[in-house]
């Protein structure tokens, strides 16, 4: 909402200057975006005399101008065709700065005449296009005359943030009346003369709708207008629209944009002699078209309100008016509409014809019913002055206008809710300013009754704020608040510890992390989920328009920009959710990691090594560990998915959840993504983490200082290839749970030395006796409990 | 060389040595089994039985007096042998260490971790909530009728739902989890709600996706003035300036009545923005008190309980923090940024710093 302070004071009565009238405005809850003085940006610009022009001595078209000015005589070079002795122009000094070319003005020597500033043209001035010729005063202006106040620069511009709450504010005279609420000066009494019709108007408002759909269309009233004179607006009325950024078009036209924003009264004016019969407001027919201002066709449906004589639409209510009964310079009959509409159906319309309009912007913020009776006055009032004619009586048809809405309000709330004590006097002087009617009830209760142009006041919570909001926000002493000391409710819950927790803990194995966006390429999202993406109807792009089913793209999409930047190798994670359908179960958090180039990097001590999946094996059992899952007790399963390498990968599962997957990343998983190195990743699904979490004791299981002398025994097999390590160490772990402490296997290998299909693994066996030091039957006796269990379960032969 | 008994004679003849060798020399010479102390024992036979005794300890005597010598010689030659040999291995400690990890915290990750801990000490717990959220849930339980002008405010995202009918939106914030909150836990509550939010909105200063951190307290008496100083006090914690210049504007959120925003002063120097005093004010966050219709959506006697929510945007808090310019850079993934604004996963953010 932008609006003049010259206009603001048709409606305010104030001696407050610019600064509180901005400061104030911002306290009450209307919001100033910004505020234009132009007078600053033309304050070195005056009127002056061009006491003396001759022809430059070496160039045809210029001219040497001897310019007088408060200031003194200044020699000035000029181009224009018009710049003549004895005419009053405008004149820009030597260091100044020329808006409308964006110019820093400096003495200069044109064709070896000096130069000493500029006489404007309206483009330089930044009024106009107009660079023929300079601008051309009248003789009223005299010499120093700022052009700040001749060209009306020296009214500011104020635009106003106003909340869609707020309709009563989408007009002059609203602001004018929140500021004098909130003590900036009095509301000025809107005068509206009645004028009394000389005859009757020969179109008629009809409403054509069934019982239920009235509501569309309350009521709409009119009146006709003969002999009128169409004319280009007056000066103010001109200075007014365009300062506000709205183009004048015709004295007509003018007056119902200056209505819409000075009342928050929208209009509409046809040109009656384009009419035939009357008008009616009814629902368009499926398929109905309608031509509008805009010069655009559009295709109506059902439940849009349309205008229509006899012949043809002439308008989409509360949106647009018609193309064809729109009014000109020649139009000397007018009738007028002054109507209510339903908000919501106003804005159904406007967004399936996706037609913004200062009118849909009032109507479905709700406009003041009782406009409609003064609205017609008003319009006639401002079309009678300015373009002349008669006036006929008026036409209407209308259901009875609501009634204002009673609330009773315990004047206590302000204390209750607010925060703050305020004198029932106090609070009643608000309320009367804003326009609301108070009359004291039993004890702390007053009976409020609303105006009419508030729509949005609906309970005692919004009166609180209205008090509250022209009392002052500032005047609330905070109260800080304390913890609760009986409420003993963990800050995080199982689940969301481990999923804060698992970020510390992945950082601390040298991954960064990131954030990227949960959308990716639908593409992409397909080729991960088979074929199931979820869509997004209204993407920003299409490389965000499907939810990710797996944070793998966004991580691998990084790899090449950072390997531009000569990080060769790199580990990245994102603890994010995934996306495997709508519902709240088909969400799952997941630390998602991946690493890429070498494990470490080559230097003076060792050559890199390429990481591989034991890297991120190592990662992944830490952060396990860390967050409490017995990772003894997890079993392994293939994976078979787009991600990861078939054969170079693993699935960790535990009871009936997967915990997680880790591996190299599928080759044709990288190609998409034209990815050269190996890359390993691992996905860990933090919701299945929760039950670990759970906080039980502080305490620890006691210490068991056994004294006896741990015995450490080493094995060596041949075995099938398929033999799976896991198996072995559980296994042998089997055999004496107690005694069994580790089982490490550390050497593993293949090749030509051994038979073909078979592999060496060399284990050793940690042993701790229980009650006292083992003798060597008893160690001989596990050695061989293991050598039996391994030839006999796992085909191992043992080597010698 | 002759041998003799002489202490003062055989420590200088120790002395001298200057190898372990030699020093073997000496001992096998004197002390050895057929060495000189050996054969002087032999010749006690020839003496009578109290020369022998006499004779006899004296030898013993010098014998360990010999040992101990020549033992303290060798330990002496020892060290300084292992010394020479330490002089001997320098190595250049300038050389450039192993490589160790340095992983880096998103500085979105701190700054939540930051939020929790100041709430957390005001009595909040967290709570969280799908990211593709009911219309329901997003609009119409926070009192935004599907027409009502207020979700033009928030661009939204949509999803189709082919089972139920009606599309699925992406949360336009985290509210939703309120409403989940209060229709599954009865009052008092105090949550914050730390999150992903979505907006179909893409330029300079706007991402499509970004993160809010909202809070909710329901109980039968907190008003205005506790809102205001728990949004204050938190805000004076987070920047760490105790004397924060703010102020509340009236504003609106269909879902708060009465409703405000929070600005916090600031001045900007060269593109670094400076907060807590100033000439300009920055918007800082949302808040009100819960509408009565929005407690009763929620299940919620709106004559017994009251409260107030707060939302602010997580971006603009951790930029004006650790001082980032621009908001698009937090998800592009670049490791030099990374480096550069990421967190040491130690880097705690307690209010101890423990």
């Amino acid at each position: 909402m932008k609006f003049t302070l010259s206009w603001l004071k048709d409606h305010l009565d104030t001696t407050a200057d610019i600064k509180t009238i901005v400061n104030t405005l911002t306290n009450i809850g209307l919001e100033v975006e910004f505020v234009e003085d132009k007078s600053e940006k033309f304050k070195y610009f005056t009127v002056a005399k061009v006491v003396n022009a001759t022809k430059h001595p070496n160039a045809d078209r210029l001219k040497v101008c001897e310019v007088q000015t408060n200031k003194g005589n200044f020699q000035v070079v000029c181009g224009a065709s018009n710049a003549q002795t004895g005419m009053l122009g405008i004149f820009a000094p030597i260091d100044t700065f020329v808006p409308g070319t964006k110019m820093h003005l400096k003495k200069s020597e044109i064709r070896g005449v000096e130069s000493c500033g500029m006489l404007l043209s309206e483009r330089e001035l930044g009024i106009s296009d107009e660079h023929e010729v300079i601008i051309e005063l009248s003789n009223v202006h005299k010499i120093g005359d700022p052009v700040a106040k001749i060209f009306g620069f020296d009214d500011p511009v104020i635009e106003i943030n106003i909340t869609p709450n707020r309709s009563d504010c989408l007009s002059v005279r609203g602001i004018a009346r929140d500021l004098a609420a909130a003590g900036l000066g009095s509301l000025i009494e809107l005068k509206v003369n009645k004028i009394k019709g000389g005859f009757v108007s020969g179109v008629k408002w009809l409403r054509k709708f069934n019982q239920k759909d009235k509501y569309l269309c309350p009521g709409v009233a009119g009146r006709f207008f003969k002999n009128v004179n169409n004319t280009s607006s007056p000066e103010w009325l001109k200075s007014r629209l365009t300062a506000i950024g709205l183009r004048p078009i015709s004295a007509l036209v003018d007056i119902t944009n200056y209505i819409t924003h000075d009342l928050g009264r929208p209009l509409h004016v046809y040109d009656a002699d384009k009419l035939s019969g009357n008008l009616t407001m009814r629902k368009a027919v499926a398929g109905e078209k309608c031509k509008t201002l805009d010069e655009k066709e559009y295709l109506l449906s059902e439940d849009m309100v349309v205008i229509s004589d006899d012949k043809n639409l002439h308008g989409i209510g509360g949106v647009i008016g018609g193309l064809e009964s729109g009014c000109s310079l020649e139009t000397r009959s007018v009738f007028i509409e002054v109507a209510l509409f339903d908000p919501i159906s106003v804005t159904k319309t406007g967004r399936k014809l996706n037609l913004q309009s200062d009118a849909r912007y009032r109507f479905e913020r709700g406009v003041d019913p009782t406009s409609i009776e003064w609205g017609v006055d008003m319009a006639t009032q401002m079309i009678t002055q300015i373009c002349g004619g008669e006036v006929s009586t008026i036409e209407a048809d209308k259901s009875s206008i609501q009634k204002n809405k009673i609330i009773n309000f315990d004047t206590n709330s302000t204390k209750t809710l607010g925060g703050i004590s305020i004198d029932t006097k106090d609070q009643t002087t608000i309320l009367n300013n804003l326009g609301f009617l108070v009359k004291s009830k039993k004890n702390t209760v007053i009976e409020i009754t609303v105006p009419t142009f508030r729509p949005d006041i609906d309970g005692p919570a919004d009166i609180v704020e209205e008090i509250l909001r022209i009392y002052g926000f500032d005047k609330i002493i905070p109260i800080s608040l304390s913890k609760d000391i009986n409420n003993n409710k963990e800050t995080l819950s199982a689940n969301l510890k481990s999923f804060y927790k698992s970020k510390r803990l992945i950082a601390n194995r040298g991954y960064l992390e990131t954030v990227s966006w949960s959308f990716i390429d639908s593409k992409e999202a397909n080729y991960i989920n088979n074929n199931v993406s979820i869509d997004i109807k209204n993407p920003i792009s299409t490389d965000l328009s499907s939810m990710r089913p797996s944070a793998f793209p966004n991580l691998l999409s990084s790899i090449n920009p950072n390997v531009a930047r000569l990080y060769t190798n790199g580990k990245l994670f994102e603890v994010g959710p995934n996306f495997n359908g709508l519902e709240e179960v088909d969400q799952q958090m997941v630390a998602t990691g991946i690493q890429y180039g070498s494990s470490s990097s080559s230097s003076w001590l060792n050559e890199a090594r390429v990481t591989d999946v034991f890297d991120v094996k190592s990662d992944i059992y830490y952060v396990l560990e860390q967050l409490n899952v017995p990772i003894e007790g997890l079993i392994f399963k293939t994976l078979r998915n787009n991600v990861f390498h078939p054969g170079k990968s693993a699935q960790l599962i535990l009871g009936k959840s997967i915990i997680a997957n880790f591996g190299e990343l599928n080759p044709l998983l990288l190609k998409r993504f034209d990815i050269k190195a190996v890359v390993c990743g691992f996905e860990i699904f933090i919701d299945k983490l929760e039950q670990f979490q759970i906080k039980k004791t502080s305490t620890k299981k006691a210490y068991d200082n056994n004294p006896y002398q741990v015995v450490e025994r080493d094995f060596s097999f041949l075995f099938p290839k398929n033999i799976k390590a896991i198996d072995l160490i559980n296994n042998i772990k089997k055999i004496d749970k107690q005694i069994i402490k580790k089982v490490i296997i550390f050497d593993v290998f293949e090749g030509k030395k051994l038979p073909e299909n078979k592999k060496s693994i060399a284990l050793k066996v940690i042993l701790q006796p229980l009650e006292k030091t083992f003798t060597d039957s008893e160690i001989e006796k596990i050695s061989t409990n293991i050598i039996d269990l391994i030839s006999k379960s796992f085909g191992g032969e043992l080597r010698h | 060389m002759s041998l003799s008994l002489d202490k003062n004679d055989i420590t200088a003849r120790i002395n001298k040595i200057s190898s372990i060798e030699e020093l073997e020399k000496l001992r096998i010479e004197y002390i050895g089994k057929k060495g000189f102390l050996s054969n002087e024992m032999q010749s006690l036979s020839l003496l009578s039985i109290e020369e022998k005794k006499i004779k006899g300890q004296e030898l013993n005597l010098f014998k360990s007096f010999f040992e101990q010598t020549i033992n303290n010689k060798k330990s002496d030659l020892e060290i300084s042998a292992l010394n020479e040999k330490l002089e001997n291995e320098q190595i250049d400690a300038t050389l450039p260490p192993r490589d160790f990890n340095t992983g880096k915290i998103h500085p979105i990750s701190q700054t939540i971790y930051k939020i929790i801990d100041i709430f957390s000490s005001m009595g909040f717990s967290v709570e969280s909530g799908p990211d593709i959220e009911t219309d329901f849930n997003n609009f119409t339980a926070l009192n935004i009728p599907s027409h009502h002008p207020a979700r033009e405010m928030q661009d939204t995202f949509y999803i189709e739902d082919k089972i139920n009918n009606e599309d699925k939106v992406l949360r336009t914030h985290t509210s939703p989890v309120q409403v989940r909150t209060m229709l599954e836990t009865k009052p008092p509550i105090r949550i914050i709600v730390p999150g992903r939010t979505y907006r179909s909105d893409s330029d300079a200063t706007h991402t499509p996706m970004f993160h809010q951190v909202e809070g909710l307290l329901i109980d039968n008496s907190s008003s205005m003035a506790h809102l205001k100083g728990c949004l204050i006090d938190f805000l004076k914690e987070f920047f760490e300036i105790n004397d924060l210049q703010y102020r509340f504007r009236p504003s609106y959120f269909p879902f708060t009545e009465p409703s405000a925003e929070m600005d916090i002063a600031f001045t900007k120097n060269n593109d670094v923005w400076k907060v807590g005093a100033g000439d300009q004010w920055l918007e800082i966050l949302g808040c009100g008190m819960v509408h009565p219709k929005v407690l009763e959506n929620c299940k919620i006697d709106s004559k017994t309980f009251q409260g107030f929510a707060f939302g602010m945007g997580i971006e603009r808090l951790s930029m004006l923090k650790y001082g980032i310019t621009d908001a698009r850079s937090f998800f592009e993934s670049d490791f030099r940024w990374l480096n550069h604004y990421g967190f040491d996963p130690l880097d705690l953010t307690t209010s101890s710093g423990i």
